[in-house]
């Protein structure tokens, strides 16, 4: 096709063609065209609320140079930090990014961040007007994590991990690890805009490691954050983020361990559950029906009882159920203490009885929640004891 | 003209010093004229020499060549009685001939007592040449001579002898350099016509496998042999290929790549749509689904239309090894097409406007390698790919004893010290790497020369426009593609237009029992290749099992 139009061309205006398309690359080639040596790749913020009521923003960027690239006499990574953290304060987060952008001799390249952090004293104002900024250019990702750091966002930032090159590397692989309920903006979101349910938002905070010969600063993650619509009011941990899993039917696999008068310091591992919260609409309250079915091995057993005769491990299951119990009721109590449903309960009634929770629920959930009632019932099983059923340096003692 | 042509002769043989007379000696005028003359006969192709008819006289035939083969040291006129009979000569070209044969031919017709000593009876009796012919005219004979015959011209005779003593030296039947096997066989096509056609028609033995001769080229009068089997190609494309060879006009035919240029469809597409092989086995197989093979004289490469692009990414060990492997070679070797074309061009889209595309580990180690290269990815690509592209020239042509010194001198160059030098980024390096070897699974030579050249357009866009551009550019090649016809056949098929049943010797290599039929969008006369009978029993068990062989172990089963 083409080659008999340019058959029907002259020489001159074929000339003329190539002329043309010739300078169409200078004419409109490369506006948006940026070298990866240009941006400058941040791979976390942090959102803080400042005392005078400004937002701090707070970036960390890799500092590919640092990153021992193969280069031509590049200095090694020994000793040199591989990112950089540059904060600015401002009345709204995009000044405070423009002032930063001011001092750096790269653009800022959002695309790659994977963690927003938010400071505990913004989370306590309210995250929602966090996600306009965050959804309204397309550059950020609504599935980076998110993580709410006690105290101020900034500390985590400038931790500085062992096993990572940044902190923000370290807080998404702990994030994504399979024993926590990942959450990331997107669910965030979409549990802000609905009304029966409330984020639980993972909660770290940097803590200094003890007794090693080299200190480092490593990011923890301490239980979740709760929230009442949209603002943070306090933490939920240990025992009664355990339970949270059964009530919000998420099952995560978690170790425990207590101390029985029978069986001595005993530690387990629920590996495999299933939980089932069943409500029954009363006329002046609700009653949640939780079951739950548990499977654990045991990890740890001091008083080396010998748990291949099945009586024993009978009696063991029993021990777990209450233990489950007790922290599903701990979980209850955090809901109703900080008024925050971060069990999905009201969610659970939409779903069951859509026409009640418009008519009746929906509006005063909050208060239906303080009154609400819960029956738990735990069923655990033991599944595994171990390699072996007693310690195997017990004295042999013959009878 | 052989009139005005003998006249001038004869006053040479008038003055036979005459050539041997320096020319200052001779009349200038008249000299000058004859001079025109001879020349404008020499200027003139051998195939208009049909006109001239071999003369009765044998002395003026004799006076004729020797103009004609002056100044020629390798053709050699050697006369000779034929015993009690008339005179005569042999002609023939040095080094073209068996000379023990022709020897012998040549005693036995000087041996020929009394002979009445014309041509017919010479041929009939007394000759023991298995191939033998006579001809009329100049033209013929002299395609005959110096395609290697003798010829024999006899005192009264106005036809001369062709003996087929031909004994030109050849190569030997070698493995083909340029598509080598694991399993297949072992020999491929040299450059002698013959030699070729018989290595065909030992894989098709059947008088349904023809071959029509030509000839092409107005000085080198090349030989060129089509073969096709009647039967199975469709009769329309063997005239369209007799049609568009017939119709070269050109004054010299050395390779098959000239007859290739010079009769497919798209004279400007970089595509390439005639396919060319080193291998019996391959154009056999060609011929068995019905296309139509072009052997040219002194090139092994034997061109094969209608070529499809399809049949371009197809080896002919896919159908020698299982076919499970050959599958998932062939599905290697579309990914890698794609690499080939695209790689290049994708690093420079992403690196240069999507960097949100990269996983964000990788970006980062990309980021590092990049942070002390002094040029835009654009121009790291095109550096690379030229130097690269040099590489491979300069490795073709290197004489062999310093190959070893500029590869090694490359590896370094390229490889080593110009990412040590902080010139070029090692994921460059590793992208070119790939692209190359890439390129070198395509198994048809000419596709992957296509796709080298594309590749830099498609640089190019990626660099101004992104992804944007090099989706632009696929798609302009796509549809070019599209557009392309090779012998009427459209060069996209069996995907475009589409037929599915065809698909199972492209998307996959099904087994030969699941492929009973010739692919149908070639437009063949015979479709089924394979027994009815034989594929219904195989189907039926999946495999041959049998059944009829008692074991002891499972004597029991029987039993029961």
């Amino acid at each position: 096709m083409s080659s008999s139009k340019k058959k029907t061309l002259g020489n001159s205006s074929r000339l003329l063609l190539i002329l043309i398309l010739s300078t169409l690359p200078f004419s409109f080639g490369c506006w948006d065209r940026t070298e990866i040596n240009d941006i400058a790749i941040v791979v976390s913020t942090a959102f803080d609320l400042d005392p005078d009521g400004k937002y701090r923003v707070t970036c960390q960027m890799a500092l590919p140079g640092q990153m021992g690239g193969s280069n031509g006499g590049g200095g090694g990574t020994s000793g040199q930090k591989s990112y950089y953290v540059d904060s600015e304060t401002g009345n709204t987060i995009r000044e405070a990014n423009a002032r930063q952008q001011a001092r750096l001799s790269r653009q800022l390249f959002f695309a790659h961040r994977r963690v927003l952090i938010i400071g505990e004293e913004l989370a306590k104002q309210g995250i929602r007007e966090i996600f306009d900024v965050v959804a309204r250019v397309p550059e950020n990702r609504l599935t980076s994590n998110i993580v709410i750091a006690k105290g101020k966002g900034y500390d985590l930032l400038n931790a500085q991990p062992q096993f990572e090159r940044f902190s923000a590397e370290a807080m998404r692989e702990i994030l994504q690890s399979d024993n926590m309920i990942e959450i990331n903006m997107k669910d965030v979101a979409q549990e802000l805009s609905q009304v029966g349910t409330d984020p639980l938002i993972p909660l770290m905070m940097p803590v200094q490691t003890t007794k090693g010969k080299q200190k480092s600063t490593e990011t923890q993650f301490i239980g979740y954050a709760q929230f009442h619509d949209d603002r943070y009011v306090g933490p939920i941990q240990d025992e009664a983020a355990q339970g949270i899993y059964w009530i919000r039917q998420r099952f995560k696999p978690y170790t425990t361990s207590f101390e029985n008068k029978q069986f001595g310091k005993i530690a387990i591992n629920v590996y495999k559950g299933k939980s089932e919260v069943i409500p029954h609409l009363g006329s002046d309250h609700i009653t949640f029906d939780v079951r739950i079915n548990a499977n654990c091995y045991i990890t740890e057993a001091e008083q080396g009882i010998d748990f291949g005769m099945s009586e024993n491990i009978q009696k063991v299951e029993g021990v777990f159920d209450q233990k489950i119990k007790q922290s599903v009721q701990a979980a209850i109590a955090e809901i109703k203490n900080h008024k925050s449903d971060s069990g999905q309960l009201g969610l659970v009634i939409a779903r069951n009885y859509p026409r009640q929770w418009q008519d009746k629920y929906e509006k005063h959930w909050y208060a239906e929640l303080q009154k609400a009632e819960f029956k738990i019932s735990v069923n655990t099983e033991v599944a595994r004891v171990g390699l072996i059923s007693e310690n195997i340096a017990k004295k042999e003692v013959t009878e | 003209m052989y009139r005005r042509f003998r006249r001038k002769r004869n006053s040479l043989q008038d003055r036979p010093e005459e050539r041997t007379t320096s020319k200052q000696d001779e009349d200038r005028e008249q000299h000058n004229d004859r001079e025109e003359e001879f020349d404008a006969l020499n200027r003139q192709y051998v195939e208009q020499l049909r006109e001239i008819p071999i003369h009765h006289d044998l002395n003026d035939n004799r006076r004729y060549l020797e103009y004609l083969f002056s100044d020629c040291s390798d053709c050699i006129i050697r006369p000779f009685r034929i015993e009690g009979s008339r005179e005569a000569f042999a002609l023939f070209v040095d080094g073209l001939i068996d000379t023990a044969e022709v020897n012998r031919t040549l005693k036995a017709m000087m041996i020929d007592e009394g002979g009445v000593g014309n041509a017919e009876r010479l041929a009939s009796e007394s000759v023991p040449a298995s191939q033998l012919d006579d001809v009329d005219n100049y033209g013929d004979l002299l395609l005959a001579v110096l395609g290697g015959d003798t010829g024999v011209f006899i005192e009264g005779n106005g036809r001369a002898l062709l003996l087929g003593l031909r004994g030109m030296s050849t190569r030997s039947i070698s493995e083909p350099e340029t598509e080598a096997v694991v399993r297949g066989p072992r020999e491929g096509f040299i450059e002698n016509l013959r030699t070729n056609t018989s290595l065909l028609r030992r894989k098709l033995k059947t008088p349904n496998l023809k071959m029509k001769a030509m000839v092409v080229g107005n000085q080198t009068n090349t030989s060129i042999a089509i073969a096709y089997l009647e039967g199975i190609v469709d009769p329309a494309t063997v005239d369209e290929v007799v049609g568009r060879i017939s119709n070269i006009q050109i004054d010299g035919v050395l390779e098959s790549g000239y007859i290739e240029e010079l009769i497919q469809d798209s004279t400007y597409s970089p595509f390439p749509q005639v396919q060319y092989s080193e291998r019996p086995d391959t154009v056999a197989a060609s011929l068995l689904e019905g296309r139509v093979a072009i052997f040219v004289d002194g090139t092994p490469f034997v061109l094969i239309v209608p070529t499809t692009f399809w049949q371009l990414l197809q080896a002919n060990e896919d159908y020698y090894e299982r076919f499970q492997m050959a599958t998932l070679i062939r599905w290697l070797r579309y990914v890698f097409l794609f690499i080939a074309l695209l790689m290049p061009s994708l690093y420079i889209a992403i690196s240069t406007f999507h960097q949100s595309m990269l996983p964000t580990t990788l970006l980062l180690s990309v980021a590092a390698a990049r942070e002390t290269i002094p040029f835009p990815a654009v121009v790291e690509a095109f550096i690379m790919e030229i130097a690269f592209e040099a590489l491979r020239e300069a490795g073709v042509r290197l004489p062999k004893t310093v190959g070893q010194a500029v590869s090694i001198l490359g590896a370094l160059v390229v490889g080593q010290a110009s990412v040590q030098a902080g010139i070029v980024s090692a994921p460059m390096v590793i992208i070119v790497s790939i692209t190359g070897i890439a390129s070198f699974t395509i198994p048809r030579y000419n596709a992957a020369i296509t796709l080298r050249m594309l590749r830099f357009p498609l640089m190019i866009l990626a660099s101004i426009f992104g992804m944007y551009g090099i989706l632009i550019g696929v798609m302009f090649i796509l549809g070019h593609m599209a557009n392309l016809r090779s012998f009427g056949i459209p060069y996209l098929s069996p995907t475009g237009p589409l037929s599915s049943n065809d698909l199972r010797d492209v998307l996959i290599r099904a087994p030969w029992t699941e492929m009973s039929k010739r692919p149908s969008f070639l437009d063949i006369q015979d479709t089924r290749r394979a027994g009815k009978q034989m594929i219904e029993d195989v189907d039926s068990t999946s495999g041959q099992k049998g059944i009829g062989i008692p074991h002891p172990s499972v004597e029991g089963e029987s039993d029961a």
